[in-house]
């Protein structure tokens, strides 16, 4: 009987002791961040991830685009430039003007680029862990560029707009100037000021500029963050300063007009005419603006978002190539635009299209001629379109120029507010939304209310 | 009188040894019920022997034994009894069924209920037998007390939600711990299309035995860790002595769904939507242009197709189920031997689940003091899946279509041309199959070291492998690379190493003791790939190889382990006086390293009252207990990984990149659960049993998935141990034999629970807010948070919202509003039941036998969720609920349906209006047989034949507007219904037929 005892307590104590170290297990997909933080290889996976993030659906892979298209219409078929004809509620309350605190694509929006934003505060506060002098400094410049890219969509997405001459002391977004590690603290913060944040933005693409080399493969060069800081300063209507910019992407960044407009889209990889754009591939990324756009056998829904006429017309040449640079989708008869139908082609962020019309509106406000006149610059951006040259310009010409070559590209509510134009809704001026109406401004999302303690909300939006 | 006959049994037991003889030669005798009712197919054994015999169709039996000789009988639902054998023996077998002397398995041993002090659900075979469902948890509706058993909705693959006395976690699992005997099994959902499939699903209900569920700490404690969302132990039939048996049971059924909504038909659809675009957009020319794309060249002002989307959706179901059993054994070698068919067409197109499972359990008795064996089953289940609830392109949001559009074209294809994807050419072109395939099995030895102490060593094994295919042809909605090809193969395994020693005596007669100790070691890992390819030559190539480009690929691995040590010491004196503690300890390579170890103890005792001198002889009072328990059980099922900061993959343009995938938390450690019970059982006139109980289990240390802001550009929330819940409630069960003679015997069980679960902390009493769902502190666990609908202005067909803002002396402003802004959420319901009740009743006269089921829910309330597309009075194109015709039109109209204003989200707002109160109750089965007259059958070898009617869902009572109180979205979401299929309900024929 003690026998039996005694070899059973043998037993059963080597059996527990063996097993309990099978309670060490390491996850096998993911890292501990102590790992990743220490090691050079991390801190460069991070980076490349920030990209990721970037080119994620919720936001350059499209939604960011499609979003500041969409604010911009009137909402009506009849008077409207593109028409939502999608069944997401999220964009159709942008297309209505009445976007609710708890529309997730406007969450994403929010979300997503606050994710750009810590991982690359995390890349320059561990840069000590990368050991080439040289490589440190372009990855704090790419971080840098990356940290602006979200930072300006979300400053005019989220922040009444920028007026020029004013103090802008309207609330912009909540500023992070430190990477975040432990999220067991109270992260809630108040919203800083819309000067605070284009100030920031400003001295972060600065910083890029400096530290970005003349050539980065598919990431951004100088002369993108120099493209970049060309359209914040015109948001912010620093017309010398965007002029100066954009100058000097046209003559530095040996960039050029692609042949024909179609060149200028669908690419697989970068084009003569890219500044920066989001890669995609079918393997990494989603390209959320084919989706919406193209028909299903280009790899859309059929048309969620569709052209009429009302654009249409807003081309006085019948032969300008952009006029016809669309197609019906057989499926439902919709006419969709040929710029996105290629499911797996990169998003462009910035072409070299954009600088020559800002250097031709601002050298037109300004009187100047920095570069080229602006007629020259706008009959250049025509004549690749086959349209008849302008003999003269004015401010209206050059803004309305930006719509037909610009259109669908995520600039339509942008300009709206920088220029102070308002949404004709019935196209007839019987009822106008202001460029500063609350409701072209996102609300700060519910999901973001109810975490942060500190924040204020826009005005008209409830929780 | 139950009572006294178990000891005059005994006195005739004793009397018999006492007066045996060495006589040789046979012993004949009858065996009844206590009625007198013989009993037929009892097996009759001489113990220790091979001998042994069955009792005829009178009860008679005859045996080759000696005077004196112990025989050994049993039967299923009977007391197994051993009485001296003597000449013309008259043996009365009492029934186990719902009465004390049932045995409860309460993991690593089991004990009679009359002795227990435990609280344990318990069902056997012959309540779930024959529910024409295609998973067991299905079959236990209405039958337990305190145990919520709801499917998800009514796609046959459809997952599964069982609440043992509410929820004890809100983030956590909530889902009870599976013990299939002995094994904990993997109930991992392996689905990849967004909807839950059921993993149990692969359990055959033929070859269960009984179903016990723990439901209080002092039963659920010997799991520790893994207990305190209660635990189900599933146990399997086994062979018994005596002469081997064949039983097969045939069944055909055919199903439809339980409720359908009303849909606009195109006359009432181009009413309401030309009205709603001359109020939206100023004139009809809006909704015009949309009739003749929807139309498709079909001429609609002359009404000249009427689709109804939802008929097409819905197919009527067919139920097919084959099952046959054999077991038998002698005295040294038992075995048990079943196969199983089931093939369910579901109510929903192209929905369907074939599934074939075979089980063998075998255990043999090498010598006196040891037994070996092993139990095996693998099953193969087959399912054609549909799309999630949340997709185009699933069949019932083809509901969302309008009726002008054609459901096909001339040729007979698929319209393309619909409003929104038609899901029929998904169901044309594509299919998504998965296949489950799961082997359980354990070998087993029990060793009798000296007659009072035995070790059991198990090593068990459970595979789940599960494999899916998702083919999409060229034809298939939203398909630009000429079809897609997606296929996953994920396998999940767990090993369990379990040994313990069982420690059984009676000291000085009145003192016995049951000793359990032992340790389990079980290791969970699980592989999972998948891959994707796109560009087929045509559509007959449907598997990866036949696709150009292998597009997308994944693959991955996980693992966990529990290392457990377990103790438990149960005591009774006189049989009177009873006392329980365990312990278990629990190591799991789930919590960070300082937390690694969780220690859970329970202690219990009762008190049989009607034991003492003073009720001993009471025959109105037959029973009385009193009983209660404390203890501690944990909760660990908050992911493999939960306590770490990690970084993921993340790749741009085929580089390697890493994003932050997750928060850490280095005090994160277990969910603990403390739990009170105290309960009452009482029996009178030995024909009604009731019991009481009163409950509360308060989860400390909640893991809890914080929300951070977002603004925080990490992760968007965090596993935190905060806050506190508590859920508690009464468990009333009672079974009464109502009638009981030679030709007609009736009983009723009913039962009726009672659950409040609040929440009672959370940090610096935050509310925590998801979607549609708030955690407050004094509210119910995930309560509606929604903004209040105050119904339609009468002036002007405005919807309206109560602002609910609060006042300055904290009263709510109960003013409407028609700006949704300016209206603040509320507490608005809760979306679980407060109260549930079921009702059985069995009556079985002459060869007629007679079963129901009624089941009730109380308190709990369902948001639709796609209510704002369904029931806006045309707001968007998508059909409408046939209830919004009556929308407001002329001032002064009182009605709830605001105008109609095509685009113009007049009352489309998340709020109350679609919350809609899901108090039911349901005819959840009935069942009527008839068993054949035995003298017809006597000659024919068979030993009885019995032709069933049985139905599940039949009647259903309820004041709900969605499609059904049980119908719930499968993709995310608490409560929520977003085109969510109802239940089915089947009615099926059937037959058994015994050897």
């Amino acid at each position: 009987m003690k026998s039996y005892k005694f070899i059973l307590f043998i037993l059963l104590t080597a059996f527990i002791t063996s097993c309990e170290d099978e309670l060490e297990i390491e996850p096998r997909q993911n890292q501990d961040s102590e790992v990743t933080l220490g090691t050079e290889t991390g801190i460069v996976n991070i980076l490349n991830g920030a990209y990721a993030i970037a080119a994620d659906a919720d936001v350059f892979g499209g939604r960011s685009l499609v979003s500041a298209d969409l604010m911009a219409q009137t909402g009506l078929t009849s008077t409207t430039d593109f028409r939502w004809r999608g069944s997401y509620g999220e964009f159709r309350q942008m297309y209505t003007k009445s976007v609710l605190v708890d529309n997730a694509f406007v969450r994403q929006i929010y979300a997503r680029n606050y994710e750009i934003i810590n991982a690359a505060n995390t890349v320059i506060e561990n840069i000590d862990k990368v050991a080439d002098a040289d490589k440190r400094t372009r990855m704090i410049a790419e971080a840098n560029f990356l940290k602006s890219l979200a930072y300006f969509d979300l400053v005019r997405f989220f922040g009444l707009p920028y007026e020029a001459g004013k103090q802008n002391t309207q609330l912009g977004v909540i500023i992070r100037p430190n990477a975040i590690y432990d999220f067991n603290a109270d992260l809630s913060k108040e919203r800083s000021t819309v000067e605070e944040v284009y100030t920031l933005i400003i001295q972060q693409l600065n910083d890029a500029y400096n530290g970005l080399p003349e050539e980065n493969s598919f990431y951004p060069d100088k002369y993108a963050a120099k493209a970049l800081l060309a359209r914040v300063y015109l948001q912010q209507q620093n017309y010398a300063a965007a002029r100066d910019a954009a100058n000097e992407v046209i003559e530095s960044s040996g960039r050029a007009l692609s042949t024909t407009y179609a060149n200028a889209f669908n690419h697989d990889e970068n084009q003569i005419e890219d500044i920066f754009a989001i890669q995609i591939t079918k393997q990494t990324g989603e390209n959320e603006i084919v989706v919406m756009y193209a028909s299903e056998g280009n790899g859309g829904r059929g048309g969620d978002v569709e052209i009429r006429n009302t654009y249409i017309n807003k081309f006085t040449d019948p032969n300008d190539d952009r006029a016809n640079f669309n197609y019906v989708n057989p499926d439902n008869d919709r006419l969709l635009t040929s710029k996105y139908t290629n499911q797996y082609g990169d998003v462009g962020i910035i072409r070299l299209a954009e600088m020559y019309l800002i250097r031709a509106e601002t050298n037109f406000r300004l009187g100047t001629s920095v570069g080229d006149t602006a007629l020259n610059d706008i009959n250049l951006i025509r004549t690749r379109a086959h349209a008849e040259n302008f003999t003269a310009l004015t401010l209206p010409t050059i803004l309305r120029e930006r719509e037909l070559e610009l259109a669908m590209e995520g600039f339509a509510i942008h300009d709206l507010k920088r220029t102070k134009g308002s949404i004709d809704v019935n196209a007839d001026g019987s009822e106008l939304i202001p460029y500063d109406d609350p409701t072209l401004v996102f609300p700060i999302p519910l999901r973001e209310m109810d975490a942060n303690k500190l924040i204020t909300q826009n005005p008209g939006y409830g929780s | 009188m139950r009572i006294k006959l178990k000891h005059f049994l005994w006195f005739i037991l004793i009397l018999f040894v006492q007066i045996a003889t060495a006589q040789e030669g046979y012993i004949s005798g009858k065996v009844t019920d206590k009625k007198g009712i013989p009993i037929p197919g009892v097996n009759i054994v001489l113990k220790g022997t091979s001998t042994s015999t069955q009792s005829d169709f009178d009860g008679n039996f005859k045996i080759e034994a000696k005077k004196g000789a112990i025989l050994t009988l049993s039967y299923l639902s009977f007391a197994t009894i051993n009485v001296a054998a003597s000449n013309d023996m008259k043996i009365e077998l009492v029934e186990t069924q719902n009465e004390l002397e049932a045995v409860l398995v309460v993991g690593y041993g089991t004990q009679t209920k009359r002795k227990s002090t435990d609280n344990i659900a318990r069902v056997t075979a012959k309540d779930i037998q024959q529910v024409p469902v295609a998973n067991v948890q299905n079959a236990l509706v209405g039958k337990l007390a305190g145990v919520q058993i709801t499917q998800t909705n009514g796609k046959v693959d459809g997952g599964m939600d069982i609440r043992v006395r509410g929820a004890a976690s809100i983030s956590a699992g909530t889902q009870p711990l599976y013990v299939l005997d002995g094994i904990p099994l993997i109930t991992s959902d392996e689905s990849t299309n967004g909807a839950a499939t059921n993993p149990l699903i692969t359990l055959s209900p033929n070859e269960i035995e009984s179903i016990d569920v723990l439901k209080d700490a002092s039963s659920a404690a010997i799991y520790g860790a893994r207990g305190a969302n209660g635990v189900v132990i599933i146990t399997t039939k086994k062979g018994k002595d005596g002469k081997g048996t064949f039983s097969l049971n045939m069944s055909q059924g055919v199903s439809e769904a339980t409720h359908k909504k009303s849909w606009l038909n195109t006359d009432q659809y181009i009413e309401l939507f030309t009205e709603a675009s001359i109020n939206g957009t100023g004139d009809a020319a809006e909704a015009e242009s949309t009739f003749d794309f929807l139309a498709q060249g079909t001429d609609w002002r002359n009404r000249e197709v009427n689709t109804d989307w939802q008929d097409l959706a819905f197919q009527t179901g067919l139920a097919t189920d084959v099952d046959f059993s054999v077991s038998g054994g002698d005295a040294k070698t038992k075995y048990f031997f079943s196969g199983a068919y089931n093939n369910t067409t579901g109510i929903i197109d192209s929905n369907e689940l074939e599934r074939i499972t075979a089980r063998s359990n075998i255990s043999h008795k090498i010598s006196d003091n040891f037994t070996m064996g092993m139990n095996l089953s693998f099953s193969r289940s087959i399912i054609d899946r549909v799309q999630d609830d949340n997709s185009f392109t699933t069949p019932l949001q083809a509901v969302a279509q309008s009726p002008l559009s054609p459901a096909r074209l001339e040729d007979g294809t698929a319209n393309p041309n619909t409003l929104y994807a038609n899901y029929l050419l998904a169901a044309d072109n594509s299919f998504w199959k998965t296949m489950m395939r799961r082997i359980t099995g354990k070998v087993f030895a029990e060793y009798q070291i000296i007659p009072s102490l035995k070790i059991n060593s198990d090593f068990a094994y459970d595979l789940l492998g599960q494999t899916e295919d998702y083919w999409q042809g060229k034809n298939a909605p939203f398909m630009a690379t000429d079809g897609e090809a997606y296929a996953t193969s994920v396998n999940n395994e767990t090993y369990i190493w379990s040994n313990y020693l069982t420690y059984d005596a009676v000291f000085a007669e009145k003192h016995s003791l049951n000793v359990v100790a032992g340790m389990e070691f079980n290791k969970y890992t699980r592989r999972y790939q998948s891959v994707t390819s796109i560009y087929f030559p045509d559509d007959s190539f449907q598997t990866i190889d036949g696709g150009a480009e292998v597009n997308a690929g994944e693959g991955n691995e996980t693992a966990s382990t529990f290392v457990s040590q377990f103790g438990r010491l149960n005591y009774a004196y006189d049989n009177k006086y009873l006392f329980k503690a365990s312990i278990r300890r629990d190591g799991s390579s789930r919590f960070g390293k300082n937390e690694r170890y969780g220690t859970f103890p329970a202690f219990s005792a009762g008190w049989i009252i009607s034991e003492e001198s003073f009720l001993k002889d009471n025959n109105v009072l037959s029973f009385l207990k009193l009983k209660g328990s404390w203890g501690k059980v944990g909760n660990a099922e908050i992911g493999n990984f939960a306590s770490r900061q990690l970084y993921g993959a993340r790749p741009y343009n085929l580089k390697s990149g890493l994003s932050f995938v997750q928060a850490g938390n280095d005090d994160l450690t277990w969910e603990k659960s403390t739990q009170t019970d105290v309960g009452i059982e009482w029996g009178l006139f030995n024909k009604f049993s009731f019991e009481v109980d009163y409950y509360d289990k308060s989860t400390d240390g909640l893991l809890f998935d914080v929300p951070k802001p977002l603004s925080g550009g990490g992760p968007t929330t965090i596993t935190q141990n905060i806050g506190k819940v508590k859920s508690s409630g009464f468990e009333v069960t009672i079974n009464t034999k109502n009638i009981e003679n030679q030709n007609l015997r009736w009983t009723t069980s009913f039962n009726i629970t009672t659950n409040d679960s609040k929440v009672e902390e959370m940090p610096d009493g935050q509310d925590i807010v998801s979607t549609f769902t708030i955690n407050r502190v004094g509210e119910n666990i995930s309560s509606f948070y929604l903004v209040e609908y105050a119904g339609v202005d009468s002036a002007n067909g405005d919807a309206l919202y109560y602002k609910n803002t609060v006042n300055a002396d904290g009263s709510l402003d109960r003013s409407t509003t028609n700006d949704y802004s300016e209206a603040k959420r509320i507490i608005a319901g809760n979306p679980f039941p407060e109260l549930m009740a079921g009702l059985t009743n069995t009556i079985n006269y002459k060869n007629i036998d007679f079963s129901f089921t009624f089941q009730g829910e109380w308190g709990a309330s369902i948001y639709n969720s796609a209510g704002k597309y369904q029931s806006v009075a045309a707001d968007y194109f998508d059909n409408q609920t046939t209830d919004q015709l009556n929308r407001w039109q002329n001032p002064g109209d009182i009605t709830n349906v605001p105008q109609a204003r095509l685009y113009g989200s007049n009352g489309t707002g998340e709020s109350t209006r679609f919350l809609d109160k899901t108090d039911f109750v349901r005819l959840r089965n009935l069942t009527i047989g008839y068993t054949l007259p035995k003298t017809t059958l006597k000659d024919a070898g068979i030993s009885s034949v019995r032709f069933y009617a049985t139905g599940v869902n039949l009647l259903t009572f309820t004041n709900y507007n969605g499609y059904d109180p049980e119908a719930r979205r499968d993709d995310t979401g608490i409560g929520e219904e977003f085109y969510s299929a109802p239940p089915a309900r089947t009615i099926a024929l059937g037959v058994n037929i015994n050897f």
